[in-house]
This record gives structure tokens, C-alpha cells and sequence, in this order.
């Protein structure tokens, strides 16, 4: 798979590519490109220069709506609609497209077990439902229609320490049990080293450096790679994960 | 959502059968025969004139006659003679000559009859009594300052003036009468006639204008100052008709015109006091004129309707234009509130136009719908519609805007197209702001809908506008304690309504901490 950006004020040109069945985690600061990285891929905004591909497939405005469908898409807070209970939101998209109730409920109760729910919380309105619970609503959403391709925004990073620990692990543990293609945007370097294989750090619109932790702590490309890590207090990790 | 829909459609079909039943109902007695439509102004003497007009026409053999009866100023009443929704109604000489057909000098009952022809209408000859304009002050007044004709008004610039506003208007009026008389420059009140009276009565005002078959007259036992520079053109009452009437109903015509030469002005100020003192009905007065005019008992001028009829009927016509012009307001109002949120230009326009349309004075607005429309109940819509629209708009706007900007973007970005977007996320949301902006158009209008009664659309406006009209304050109440309760009953719908259409999740939103 591959991508290529083109930007001009948010994102400095930059060629990315995504291997399939892996996770890309794209770190920096506010400000520092990536979450506009992520509403290219989803084609909200459209590219000033270059191209963007998914699949093999040239993203663009007729193609947008339905590569959107192979991708899976959670942000901050899990974006739940609020008029919706749990199981409405997870299954909007999958009832829009044609989904039989039958269909539905199967999938429904696949992805219960998946992201550690129970069935009552289905029933459940986004503000009777915890920070935590909400976001893995939003994961249930994001794989309904068993998309390829995740895409997160920061989908960690309202929690609490304990329950963002619980659901970087859940996290880590789907994406390669179910083979997906990820790309996840985080400002957190720890978290970014535990749930990915790949670390792409952005700095002011630009890619600073691409590779595994190891390659960004022990060859950074530049003083901003160790600033940043310092910044952070991350320890030397030595195999891409834990802290 | 889906029993919102639901219910959209139920009244949209609810609606449409009851406009068909109206018009199936107005068609069937209307089998092509002589139908004549007698109009009256907005007080008690020409609604007596009108009703007697009316038995009169009966009487005669004419299939249909109607009687629209408190059609408010010369302006609203000419107009729909002109447009046809009224074939005649009485008027006064001196009123055509000046406010119809805007004379600059006084013209004779000839000259006027051939400029009305113009226009295929015909005057007739005058029925007896001069109803003119005339100055009134109390007598305790008059005596203390030794007021005895307009002219003595110049040494007293001290005198509170109160004047009909139509007065104040008039070429004839306020202005033409202080330049005629030199009269200095002073505060002066606009009032609406009968209100003058009473004003006049509780010493708030010293001057006002009258007119001289008013009962009050005698009653109040005011002053009328002699017109001593003689300034006030003569206001005969003449009948004001189509001319087409005269091949269409000629027999009714030949009826109506037998109160030619026969009404002086003691009868007509007998039945004016019956009417506007006594608290018969204008149906019951004009029985009494024509006896007295003709000599004749009239048989069929219509008994008035009791206490409870006449409210269930003017609860449901007053229910009738709110809930038809509301209907149309959230059918117009919601979409263009949606096109609003994706164009600038359609924002800019609808929200100013609507809040330009929402400034315009209603009795502006229907005055300015009558000869577009006629008089009667699709003018009134009209103008109900129109202000029914802008909080529509603009709530339905505002709530599509304040969805929050990142769950606007999840939208689109987890695959919902268009339509679903709308249909299942962006409208639910915005469902608490539009319903209030519904409900704010329908509480707006049962209070607007009672100036629909000045155009003769009926309605719970008829008995206040009799009422301040007659100053009878029962005749009032009848009409503004029901249009209070129904505001109450609506805002109770709506929070009934709000359960079905704003989904559990937002109100449960709402609830939480």
C-alpha cells in the first residue's frame, strides 16, 4: 500500500507509505501535521499537490465515499452521536448500506466479545456510558463493516492512566489478531511505542524521521528526535514495546 | 425519526383534507346563480348598513348573499370591492371624494360617478344622513373655556388632541383642518375612535374626532364645535357597488337600493346606540333600521349566533389558520434553514429577507395582500405564513450549526453519504432547536391570527375587534381568553410533541450532569 501527501500550509510535502497489516503510529506535537495526514487519507480535504492511494486505488473525490467504507475511522471520545444508543451507533453506516438485521446483530455480537463490552451496554445512550466505554463503542463502529484499514485520532487520550493502559493492550492485541492495516495518530511516544510497529514523528508540518523506536532512539535524525524524547521521559525501550 | 415522519405526513394529510373540505363546502351552495357579497367597514354603523343590505338582498330572491362584515379602513374595504371579494358596501361621499379618488377640490355627485365608472363601479344616490367629521369636546369643557366653534381651538394651544388615525391620515383630516383654521403646531395623539370616547370621558383628552351619527354623542352629551370656516366636505351615505351587479343581480341591486333617500340621521344614530350602547347585534339593529326606514318588517336578517357557537366556531377557524400557515412555515422554513447551512448567499438571503418580511406591520402586510388576493382567509394565511417563517428558518439553521464541528466531521468520515447524514444525525440533533422554533412561530401567530378578522378571515379576532369597537368588554374576553388559552394549550403540545420528535438520547443528554 501506498500514500503519497502533498501539502502546503499543514503539511510540508511528504511521501508515506503504509505497509499492509501493520501499524504506522504518527506522533509529533499540535500542530505538527498529523491529524491533517489522517483527514487526507479520509479525503475530507483534498490534497493542494500529489496523490493519495489506498489499495492500489487513487483517492479523490467520486472514489472518497466508498474507500471511506474500507476504513475504519475512531476518534477522541469515541465521536459517538449522542441521540444514538450504542448499538445504533456502531451499526449507522452497516444499516445504511444495506446490512439485514439479522446481519447486524451477528456482527454486533462478534465485536461485543472483541472489545471486552456486554450485551446491555448496547442499549446504553454515549452519556450513560463511560469515557472508556465510549471509545470502545467507537472501535465496535470502526470495525463493523470489517474495514481493512483503521484509522485513530487520539483516541486515548481523554482516559485515565488505568483505563487507557487496559485499552492500549485490547488495542494492540486486535490490530494484530485481525491482520488490519493501522494508522494511529497519538502525541504520546510511549503509547505510540507500544501499540506500533512503525513510528512516524512529525515536526511543524514535515516528517522528521520513519522507523521502529529503536531506530528513533538510538539513530535520531536530528536534536528535535531527542528533544522530543526527552520531553516525553521515555526510557529506552528494547524490543518496540513495552515501557 | 421515523414516527416523526410519521406524524409530518398525518398532518400534512390532515391539513389538505380540511382545505379540500372548505373549498367542497363553499362550491356546493354555489350552483351559478346570483351570489352577492355585501361588505362592511370597521364600526357599528356600517355593519348595521351592511346587515340590513344583506336581509334586504335575502329578501329578494338572491341565492347566496354574504356578508363580510368589520372589513377595517376605507383603503382595506375599497380594495376589495375593486378585486371583486365584495360587490358593495356603504360609503361616504365625502370619503370617496377625498380618499378614493383623491380629489384636490370638491367634487360633485356627477364628476365622482363618472371617475367611479372608470373603474366599473357605481355610486348611488345618497341614503339620507350626513355621517361627516366633526370636532367634539366635553361639555364641561366647551362651558369652562367658552368653546363654541373650531375656530375658538386657536387661544387654547393647552388642549389635548386625540384623532383616529385614518383621520390624522386623511387630506381631509388633521392636516387639511389645521392649515384650513391656522391651528398652531401641538402634541397630538393617535387613537383608535372608540377608545377616544372613553378617553374623552376620563379627562386623558380634551379634542377628538367624532363622527356625527355616533350614539356617544348623546350619551357623553359632548360638544360638537361648529365647523365655522366651514371646512368639512359632506359625508352622505351613498351604496358603493360593482356595476356587473346590475346585469348579475339585478334584483338584488333594485332591493338594497330601496334604503336610497329613506335612512335620516336620527334613525341611524337610534341604531347606532342600539348596536354600539345597547348591546343588540348588528343583525338585530339593521331589523330595526329597515323597519324604521321602510316601514316594513324585515324577515330575514339572520339571528346572531349564541355564546357557545360562536366560540367553537371561532376556536376552529382560528385554529384552522394557524395550524394550515405553521404547516406550510415548517415546510418552506426547514429546508431552506437546511440550504442555508451550505450556502452562504441562501443564509444571507433567507435569514435578512425572512427578518425584513418578520418587520413589516401586519395591518401593512394585509393591506398590501388584499389586492393580490382578495380579502378572507388566503390573505390571512399569507401573511401568517410569512411571519411564521423566520424563527423556523433560523432555528433550523442555528441547530444544523451548533453540531458540534469533530461528530459533523466523524459523519463523513466513517461512510454516512449525504442524505443519511442529514436524515439520521444532522436534523435528530438539531431536533430540540427546531421544535422550539416551530413552537415560537405557533405561539407568534394564535396571537397574529386575531388581526385576521381586519380582512375578514374570522377567527377569534372578530369578537375583540367588535368588542373594542362596541368598548364591550365581554365581547373582548370572548376572544382574548380563548387566544390565551390556546397559546397555553400550543406551548402544552409541544412539549407533548417534543417526546415524539427529539430522540430519548438527547433528552437523556440534556437530564445528565
Amino acid at each position: 500500500m501506498r500514500k503519497r501527501f502533498g501539502g502546503k500550509t499543514a503539511l510540508a510535502p511528504t511521501d508515506l507509505t503504509i505497509e499492509g497489516e501493520r501499524c504506522l503510529a504518527l506522533v509529533g506535537p499540535s500542530g505538527s501535521g498529523k491529524s491533517t495526514i489522517l483527514r487526507l487519507v479520509l479525503g475530507l480535504v483534498a490534497p493542494d499537490e500529489g496523490t493519495i492511494s489506498i489499495g492500489g486505488e487513487h483517492l479523490d473525490a467520486r472514489t472518497a465515499p466508498n474507500l471511506r467504507l474500507r476504513m475504519g475511522y475512531v476518534i477522541q471520545d469515541g465521536g459517538l452521536f449522542p441521540h444514538l444508543d450504542a448499538e445504533d451507533n456502531a451499526a449507522i453506516v452497516a444499516r445504511q448500506n444495506g446490512y439485514t438485521e439479522e446481519r447486524v446483530k451477528k456482527r454486533l455480537e462478534a465485536l461485543i466479545d472483541l472489545v471486552g463490552l456486554s450485551p446491555e451496554h448496547l442499549r446504553r445512550y454515549p452519556v450513560e456510558l463511560s469515557g472508556g466505554e465510549r471509545q470502545r463503542v467507537g472501535l465496535m463502529r470502526a470495525l463493523m463493516l470489517d474495514p481493512p484499514i483503521l484509522l485513530f485520532d487520539e483516541p486515548l487520550a481523554a482516559l485515565d492512566p488505568i483505563i487507557r493502559l487496559r485499552l492500549q493492550e485490547d488495542l494492540r492485541r486486535i490490530f494484530r489478531d485481525l491482520k488490519k492495516t493501522v494508522l494511529f495518530v497519538t502525541h504520546d511516544l510511549a503509547e505510540a511505542a507500544f501499540v506500533a510497529d512503525e513510528i512516524a514523528l512529525l515536526h511543524d508540518g514535515r516528517l522528521v524521521q520513519k522507523g521502529s523506536i529503536d531506530d528513533l532512539v538510538q539513530r535520531p535524525k536530528d536534536a528535535f528526535v531527542t528533544e522530543f524524547f526527552q520531553a516525553q521521559r521515555v526510557q529506552l525501550p528494547t524490543n518496540g514495546g513495552a515501557r | 425519526m421515523k414516527r416523526a415522519l410519521f406524524f409530518f405526513f398525518a398532518t400534512a394529510v390532515g391539513c389538505a383534507a380540511l382545505l379540500a373540505a372548505r373549498q367542497a363546502a363553499s362550491d356546493v351552495v354555489d350552483p351559478g346563480a346570483a351570489t352577492v357579497t355585501v361588505g362592511s367597514k370597521g364600526f357599528p354603523e356600517s355593519w348595521i348598513l351592511g346587515a340590513a343590505l344583506t336581509a334586504l338582498a335575502e329578501e329578494a330572491g338572491a341565492s347566496k348573499v354574504a356578508h363580510r362584515k368589520n372589513l377595517g379602513g376605507t383603503e382595506i374595504t375599497y380594495q376589495a370591492l375593486k378585486s371583486g371579494s365584495i360587490d358593495l358596501y356603504p360609503e361616504y361621499t365625502g370619503t370617496i371624494d377625498q380618499v378614493i379618488l383623491k380629489s384636490t377640490r370638491a367634487k360633485s355627485h356627477d364628476e365622482m360617478r363618472a371617475a367611479l365608472a372608470e373603474a366599473d363601479l357605481g355610486m348611488s344616490d345618497p341614503l339620507g344622513f350626513n355621517d361627516g367629521y366633526a370636532i367634539a369636546v366635553s361639555r364641561e369643557a366647551a362651558t369652562r373655556l367658552g368653546l363654541r366653534a373650531i375656530s375658538d381651538l386657536k387661544s387654547h394651544p393647552e388642549l389635548r388632541f386625540g384623532f383616529t388615525h385614518e383621520f390624522l391620515g386623511r387630506a381631509d383630516g388633521f392636516a387639511g383642518l389645521s392649515r384650513h383654521y391656522g391651528l398652531a403646531a401641538r402634541e397630538t395623539r393617535g387613537v383608535q375612535h372608540e377608545l377616544a370616547y372613553e378617553a374623552l370621558a376620563r379627562g386623558q383628552l380634551d379634542v377628538i374626532d367624532i363622527y356625527t351619527t355616533d350614539p356617544q354623542i348623546e350619551k357623553l352629551s359632548l360638544v360638537l364645535l361648529r365647523d365655522d370656516l366651514a371646512f368639512f366636505p359632506r359625508y352622505d351615505a351613498v351604496l358603493l357597488y360593482r356595476r356587473d351587479l346590475e346585469r348579475r343581480a339585478p334584483a338584488a341591486l333594485r332591493a338594497m337600493m330601496r334604503m336610497v333617500g329613506r335612512v335620516d340621521e336620527r334613525m341611524m344614530m337610534r341604531a347606532n346606540a342600539a348596536v354600539a350602547l345597547h348591546g343588540l347585534s348588528a343583525e338585530e339593529g339593521a331589523r330595526a333600521l329597515v323597519a324604521d326606514a321602510l316601514g316594513v318588517q324585515s324577515t330575514s336578517a339572520g339571528r346572531a349566533p349564541g355564546l357557545s357557537a360562536r366560540l367553537v366556531r371561532n376556536v376552529a377557524r382560528h385554529l384552522e389558520l394557524v395550524g394550515v400557515s405553521l404547516f406550510f412555515a415548517v415546510l418552506i422554513g426547514v429546508p431552506l434553514g437546511i440550504w442555508a447551512t451550505r450556502s452562504k448567499p441562501v443564509a444571507v438571503l433567507s435569514l435578512a429577507g425572512a427578518g425584513l418580511l418578520q418587520t413589516i406591520p401586519s395591518l401593512a402586510l394585509l393591506a398590501f395582500l388584499i389586492p393580490l388576493l382578495g380579502i378572507g382567509t388566503a390573505p390571512a394565511l399569507v401573511a401568517l405564513f410569512v411571519y411564521g417563517l423566520l424563527p423556523i428558518v433560523q432555528s433550523t439553521f442555528t441547530g444544523l450549526k451548533s453540531i458540534p464541528a469533530p461528530l459533523s466531521e466523524a459523519a463523513d468520515a466513517i461512510g454516512l453519504r449525504a442524505g443519511t447524514k442529514l436524515r439520521r444525525v444532522a436534523l435528530p440533533m438539531a431536533s430540540p432547536a427546531i421544535m422550539s422554533g416551530i413552537k415560537t412561530s405557533a405561539v407568534i401567530n394564535v396571537g397574529t391570527a386575531t388581526l385576521a378578522a381586519l380582512i375578514g378571515a374570522e377567527g377569534l379576532g372578530n369578537p375583540i375587534l367588535q368588542g373594542i369597537a362596541l368598548r364591550d368588554t365581554g365581547l373582548i374576553l370572548e376572544g382574548s381568553v380563548p387566544a390565551a388559552l390556546l397559546a397555553l394549550v400550543v406551548q402544552g403540545a409541544f412539549s407533548w410533541l417534543d417526546r415524539i420528535v427529539i430522540p430519548e438520547g438527547l433528552r437523556r443528554s440534556s437530564r445528565a450532569p
